[in-house]
C-alpha cells in the first residue's frame, strides 16, 4: 500500500518535509509505522510519535491507511 | 453598552458578564487568553501564576514590558488587564499549580496557559473534580493545539503519553492564535453557541499552514 505521511510541528521541521510517501505492507499497523519512522530518522527514537489515521487518534495496533498524519505532543505555554 | 455593540449579536453578553473564568499561567498563552477574555467582557477573570517576568519572556508575553522584569507576573497582568477593560474584575493568585491546587468557588471555565504536563494534569484534576470544563492549549515553535475537556470527554491521559521533550522556542503569533482558539471555546461555551472542541484535538501548524483535526 502506498502511504502518504504528513508531518506536523517539530517533526516536519527536523525531517525537512511536510509529507512524503512510502510503500508499506497492506497489514501494517501503527506500531510498524512508528518503528519504520524511527529507523529511517534515528532522532525520532527518543520521541513519542502521535498519529492520526482517517482523522482519528490512533493506537498501537490500529491498521494504517493511505494517508496518515504524524505529530508531536507539545508542552509550551 | 456601546463598548460591546460590535459583538452583541455574536455572544450572550450578559452570560459573559456574569461568568468567572480562571486562567492558569499568564505567560505566552495565558497572557493572550486573559487579554481576549477581558476585551470580551467576561465579568471576572482569575489569573494564577507564580513566576516573575524575565527578559526572555518579552518576545511573546504580551502583557509585560521591559520595566516589569523581576516583578511577579500576576500583579503586573492584573494592572494591564484592568487598563484594557476596567469593567472586568481581575483576581490575582500568586501560586504554582500543583497537587494541592483547588479551583476557587464559582468558576465557570478553566483555561490552560501552563508550560508543563505535571501542572496541566493537576489543573485538569482540580477542574473536573468540581465538574468545571478545562480548555487545554499548548504551543511550540510554529504549532499550537487545543481541545475542550469536561467530565464526559476524553482526558489528557487519553492522548498524552509519557512526555520528555521540552522546547523553549515559541513565537508570540503562535501563542496568540492558540489562545484565540481557546478563548473562542470559552465564549461559545458561556454563550451556549456553536460546536465545541469536545473529543477533538485541533492542531494548527503555521509552518505548513495546515489545520489537523484529530478525533479523540
Amino acid at each position: 500500500m502506498r502511504v502518504r505521511i504528513r508531518y506536523f510541528g517539530r517533526f516536519a521541521a527536523d525531517i525537512g518535509k511536510f509529507s512524503e510517501e512510502f510503500e508499506m505492507d497492506e497489514n501494517a499497523t501503527l506500531k510498524d509505522l512508528t518503528k519504520f519512522l524511527k529507523e529511517k530518522y534515528p532522532f525520532l527514537k527518543e520521541e513519542i510519535i502521535e498519529v492520526s489515521i482517517n482523522g482519528k487518534y490512533a493506537k498501537e495496533n490500529d491498521p494504517i491507511a493511505p494517508e496518515v498524519s504524524v505529530f508531536p505532543i507539545i508542552s509550551g505555554g | 453598552m456601546l463598548r460591546y455593540s460590535r459583538q452583541a449579536e455574536l455572544v450572550a453578553q450578559n452570560n459573559l458578564k456574569n461568568s468567572s473564568v480562571l486562567v492558569a499561567g499568564v505567560g505566552g498563552l495565558g497572557g493572550f487568553s486573559s487579554m481576549y477574555l477581558a476585551l470580551a467582557g467576561v465579568g471576572k477573570i482569575i489569573i494564577v501564576d507564580n513566576d516573575v517576568v524575565e527578559e526572555s519572556n518579552l518576545n511573546r508575553q504580551v502583557l509585560y514590558r521591559k520595566n516589569d522584569i523581576g516583578k511577579k507576573k500576576v500583579y503586573v497582568a492584573k494592572e494591564r488587564l484592568k487598563e484594557l477593560n476596567p469593567d472586568v474584575e481581575i483576581m490575582a493568585i500568586e501560586k504554582r499549580i500543583d497537587e494541592d491546587f483547588e479551583i476557587p468557588k464559582k468558576v465557570d471555565v478553566v483555561v490552560d496557559g501552563l508550560d508543563n504536563y505535571e501542572s496541566r494534569r493537576e489543573l485538569e484534576r482540580a477542574a473536573l473534580q468540581k465538574r468545571i470544563p478545562y480548555v487545554f492549549g499548548a504551543v511550540e515553535g510554529y504549532m499550537g493545539m487545543v481541545t475542550f475537556i469536561d467530565n464526559a470527554t476524553k482526558k489528557l491521559e487519553d492522548f498524552i503519553q509519557t512526555f520528555k521533550f521540552k522546547s523553549v522556542q515559541v513565537l508570540a503569533a503562535t501563542a496568540a492564535f492558540t489562545a484565540s482558539i481557546q478563548v473562542m471555546e470559552v465564549l461559545k461555551y458561556l454563550s451556549n453557541k456553536g460546536d465545541l472542541l469536545r473529543n477533538r484535538l485541533l492542531i494548527y501548524d503555521a509552518l505548513s499552514t495546515n489545520f489537523l483535526e484529530v478525533k479523540l
